[in-house]
């Protein structure tokens, strides 16, 4: 089944209300209009607009889908991690397996002489 | 003998780099970019959205002259109890006891936080894997491998001059084995990455909705908030008595409110739902690419490269509405997460 994304249906509500917004705005450029009482509300339409976004926010955030994917990303981050640190761990040792080599050498060097 | 060996040693070179998988290092470290951007903006973002609320709850006490006061908290210098914390200190409305409640916008941005941050977290170790132990530590420390091989080989021969052909031939035969190492280090990058990335691809998508719901909310705000300032400052030169004014006052007006629609203007030019479906696509290409295990991919490339500069422009949208300088993003260090 398709799910439907709420940001799309809130966009399409929004997009409703500043239809409404843009002919409150044409009313401006009539005959002796109230700018005041015009804005007043067009502001009251864009804080319906906000809320809309408040709201699906909300309703988002709370799904299980949401909570499920939080979880799944911050598994596949602690595994990554994990592998990372395996990784810079294997490179530290090949850095020590030179150490020994080079001490083994300064030895046979040292102790060449003698034998 | 020490031809052979030599050329043995480039024959061993060729089959090697031939079977090297491809890592994605410069289009992870471009994700974990992007990402990085879409976090400063939620930070910045929420920081302004509770700036505002502070704003318009300050106008309400203005415009009521409400009677306020300081919380006890504001007479504690230091912390108490168990474990130590410090009570609010805040202005409050008269008869309140306790800071204002966040307003509901506050709130679901708030809750947002954990999705934003299980990206961040699931990106940056994205790079520390394809960074873990890079080409110039494992270089280092296989150079490091091959000189004292060299020097033990020498020794060696000293001892038994015998032994100095076969020692002639270490020289390469440790750069093969450091060449292998490094080889054998990115099939695991790879597998790790192919073991997660294509798993993870859906959780993204879901994610993506959050970020992209946040990041609208944030705008939201940030536009009304504008939206209210313009409309004020527009309003005594929309009037017919406009004309009333003296000529220094319009043009303090006329200045005031020029700022703010340009304010508007890039605040409202950039697209946070654009730069989220980005992020998911240019996921989605990525895992794709590692599932299919197409190699390097124009394709990915570009995707991420979409994303990143539409991650660029929210967060500069986003400071630029807050009043403050957008951070440059900069890619987390490897082992980071």
């Amino acid at each position: 089944m398709a799910t439907i994304d709420p940001n799309l249906v809130a966009s399409a509500g929004i997009d409703q209300l500043q239809s409404a917004i843009n002919v409150l705005n044409a009313l401006k450029h009539g005959q002796n209009p109230d700018i005041q009482a015009i804005d007043a509300k067009i502001l009251a339409l864009e804080d319906k607009q906000t809320a809309l976004r408040d709201q699906v926010l909300r309703q988002i955030e709370d799904s299980p889908e949401n909570q499920t994917a939080i979880a799944q990303m911050n598994s596949a981050a602690a595994a990554l991690k994990s592998a990372a640190d395996e990784m810079t761990a294997d490179a530290t040792a090949l850095s020590e397996a030179a150490a020994v080599v080079s001490a083994a050498a300064s030895l046979i060097t040292a102790l060449a002489p003698f034998i | 003998m020490k031809q052979v060996a030599a050329g043995l040693a480039i024959l061993a070179l060729s089959a090697i780099s031939a079977c090297s998988p491809y890592v994605f290092s410069p289009e992870i470290s471009g994700f974990a970019t992007g990402v990085t951007s879409l976090a400063s903006s939620y930070q910045t973002g929420r920081q302004a959205v509770s700036s505002i609320s502070e704003q318009e709850r300050q106008a309400a006490y203005a415009a009521a002259r409400k009677r306020l006061l300081l919380l006890p908290g504001c007479d504690q210098r230091d912390p108490s109890g168990t474990p130590p914390k410090f009570a609010d200190c805040a202005i409050v409305s008269f008869g309140d006891t306790g800071a204002p409640a966040p307003t509901a916008a506050e709130q679901a941005l708030a809750d947002a936080a954990p999705a934003f941050n299980a990206l961040k977290a699931y990106a940056d170790a994205l790079e520390a894997v394809s960074k873990a132990a890079d080409e110039k530590t494992l270089s280092t420390a296989t150079q490091s491998l091959a000189t004292a091989a060299g020097s033990l080989a020498g020794a060696v021969a000293k001892l038994d001059p015998a032994a100095k052909e076969a020692g002639a031939a270490i020289g390469p035969l440790t750069g093969v084995l450091g060449k292998g190492i490094a080889i054998y280090l990115d099939q695991r990058r790879y597998e790790a990455l192919r073991a997660t990335v294509p798993g993870v691809d859906p959780a993204v998508q879901i994610l993506g909705r959050t970020v992209t719901a946040a990041l609208l909310d944030i705008r939201a705000h940030q536009l009304g908030h504008l939206e209210q300032q313009m409309s004020a400052q527009a309003e005594p030169l929309e009037m017919a008595s406009v004309a009333r004014l003296t000529a220094r006052d319009y043009q303090e007006k006329l200045t005031a409110l020029t700022a703010t629609v340009a304010a508007f203007n890039l605040a409202r030019a950039a697209d946070p739902s654009q730069a989220a479906a980005s992020m998911v696509a240019a996921h989605a290409r990525l895992a794709t690419a590692l599932r299919d295990g197409t190699g390097e991919d124009a394709a990915v490339l570009e995707a991420i490269g979409g994303f990143v500069a539409a991650a660029e422009k929210v967060n500069t949208a986003t400071h630029a509405a807050a009043g403050a300088p957008a951070e440059e993003p900069h890619a987390p260090q490897a082992g980071a997460s």
